[in-house]
């Protein structure tokens, strides 16, 4: 009974934090496609959600409210991220220092007000269910749901609707995108906050469930760019699928080996792709 | 016109070092000498940082592997083998040039960001490593180190022999020996491979010494502090170096020094709360040189416009003496 019970436990974590990763990496992937840059500030947006929720909770007193808050002022950092590195993308050794400065400035900023803390963001649906003797955490059953859901909307967004069709079109071919009447500018500032609000939704979830202090960012930046590579550069359905495969690695090396071995894994994965398949596991022609 | 600007560049080289050989006699105060020796080690690791990513163009995000990965080695050399320390310091920078290659030759034929991604890639994988294993490493604690000269004054020369020799190779070899290549490599590589340049083998040697410099300024600062911990081997550590030189200018190793000193003695000279905050306003400068002076210091101030202002007032002042020697003559 024991086994199964780690089953489904290990399941259960590897599909939630799937989802999260997927969430996270797909905005990624995206700033990438429609900007051709690099944001190494995602992983520190994420961790800055997180503890802007904090604080709002501090001040609202209810966690939902708060977490939308957080959400909101994500998606603006987003927006202005757009706003300071855009006019300097050329050259772009010089794009990659300045996102990497502005995720520096952000840990910093958490430091200075913080301090070297962990944070735990009130979010828990307390009680738990009972399926043949085994119960679990309804928390982490509607956590998983709610991230999974996330994700298919996130998709079909991206699929389907006439905003996610164009984010596409300017990934694909920027001066096509512009003969077809798509106001780039907007596009591109659009998708730099909705990556925000991505990030900032992921990152209020993990922290639900991990403990978070300023300088974590690098390790979820570690993961959304050893997911991306792994996936290919700017493919948002592989990175989807990349998403899911390296959280049941990640849950079943956290199992068997060791949790210290999680960030080797990731930035080995990082490595071995670049070094046999640079262009990602699920590249397809065009 | 040329040898004359050469010697005064080299007037100044030498005045500045007179100026710092100096220093100890100057003032007694240690605390004064502890930032200096500190300046010229991070001195040492920005201009390493900037021999690679600056002169090459070779963007390195995890450059504090070398400088940390110096540290260990001192600490495994001194702990376990019982090596002279005089032996570490170039054993230490021998080990990192051979981690250098590692990381180098599959790493160097990628190009801007997957470069940027692996080189990080890299250092985290080695810092997850070392926090992997605390049985050998003793993880976040790290070692302590045995110094090999004690007090100020003997640290201090030696840091500055140190600093004086290995920014001196590197400027020779980014500025002078190999500055050419590199500039065509930084440029654009495929023009450079396809006007005959070996790419691979300039970008591999400029990142074998950088790596070496880098790590025989962690071997000697892990000396220096007495103490190795995974803190060196962290992104921020990166940042700083970073920082430096791009304020210093990039491209120019002296610019990186000129970086180092000044960020070293302006956050040493912080106190409270902005020196708690002291990472935030390296950032930030980093930040803001790259947005509105990507140039750095040294460049802007030898910049066509300043320049000729400069060489107008001294051939103005030349031409009169030269008028005034003629008066005498006659």
């Amino acid at each position: 009974m024991l086994q199964v019970l780690i089953f489904i436990e290990l399941a259960l974590r590897a599909l939630l934090l799937g989802a999260l990763y997927s969430i996270i990496s797909v905005g990624f992937s995206l700033i990438f496609g429609v900007a051709r840059i690099l944001n190494f500030a995602h992983g520190i947006q994420l961790v800055f959600a997180a503890f802007l929720g904090y604080l709002f909770y501090n001040i609202i007193g209810d966690s939902i409210t708060a977490a939308l808050f957080a959400i909101f002022i994500s998606f603006l950092l987003g927006a202005a991220i757009e706003k300071i590195i855009y006019p300097f993308r050329h050259p772009e050794i010089r794009t990659i220092m300045l996102t990497f400065g502005l995720g520096r400035i952000l840990e910093q900023i958490l430091y200075a007000v913080w301090g070297p803390v962990y944070i735990m963001y009130p979010l828990y649906i307390s009680g738990s269910l009972k399926i043949f003797d085994i119960s679990i955490s309804t928390h982490r059953i509607i956590l998983a749901a709610f991230a999974i859901s996330i994700t298919l909307l996130l998709w079909l967004f991206v699929t389907k609707t006439k905003l996610g069709k164009a984010i596409r079109a300017v990934a694909q071919d920027e001066e096509a995108a512009m003969i077809m009447g798509i106001n780039i500018k907007r596009i591109r500032l659009t998708t730099f906050a909705i990556a925000g609000a991505l990030a900032g939704t992921a990152g209020l979830l993990l922290n639900s469930i991990y403990m978070f202090h300023p300088a974590i960012g690098w390790e979820y930046l570690g993961i959304a760019l050893s997911i991306v590579i792994f996936a290919g550069l700017g493919d948002i359905r592989g990175a989807i699928i990349a998403g899911f495969i390296l959280s049941l690695t990640e849950t079943l090396i956290g199992y068997f080996i060791s949790p210290l071995w999680r960030t080797v894994a990731y930035f080995a994965i990082i490595i071995i792709t670049l070094l046999i398949r640079p262009s990602g596991l699920f590249r397809r022609s065009g | 016109m040329s040898q004359l600007t050469l010697n005064k560049k080299l007037f100044l080289n030498i005045i500045g070092i007179v100026v710092l050989a100096l220093i100890p006699l100057l003032t007694d105060n240690p605390y004064i000498i502890h930032v200096v020796i500190l300046s010229s080690v991070y001195a040492i690791f920005a201009s390493s940082w900037d021999l690679i990513s600056g002169c090459a163009g070779q963007i390195n995000l995890g450059h504090a592997l070398f400088f940390g990965g110096g540290g260990y080695i001192v600490a495994f050399l001194t702990l376990w083998y019982n090596i002279h320390p005089l032996l570490c310091l170039p054993l230490a920078g021998l080990s990192m040039a051979a981690l250098s290659l590692v990381v180098g030759v599959p790493s160097l034929r990628l190009h801007g960001p997957y470069l940027a991604i692996t080189t990080l890639a890299f250092s985290e994988t080695i810092r997850a490593l070392i926090l992997a294993f605390p049985e050998v490493t003793r993880g976040d604690e790290g070692f302590s180190v045995r110094a090999f000269l004690h007090g100020y004054i003997p640290n201090y020369y030696v840091s500055l022999l140190l600093m004086i020799v290995l920014v001196g190779i590197m400027h020779y070899i980014g500025n002078h020996r190999l500055k050419l290549p590199l500039a065509a490599i930084r440029q654009n590589e495929v023009v450079a491979q396809a006007s005959g340049i070996n790419t691979t083998k300039y970008k591999l040697l400029s990142f074998l010494i950088s790596s070496f410099c880098s790590g025989v300024a962690g071997a000697f600062f892990a000396f220096y502090r007495m103490a190795v911990t995974p803190e060196a081997l962290t992104i921020g550590m990166t940042i700083d170096g970073m920082t430096m030189a791009v304020i210093g200018g990039r491209g120019t190793i002296l610019g990186s020094v000129i970086g180092a000193f000044a960020l070293t003695f302006i956050s040493e000279s912080l106190r409270g709360f902005i020196y708690r905050v002291r990472h935030l306003i390296y950032a930030a400068l980093l930040v803001f040189f790259l947005m509105l002076m990507p140039e750095g210091i040294i460049n802007t101030l030898a910049s066509d416009r300043i320049k000729s202002l400069f060489y107008n007032m001294c051939s103005h002042l030349l031409k009169r003496r030269a008028k005034r020697q003629v008066n005498y003559g006659s």
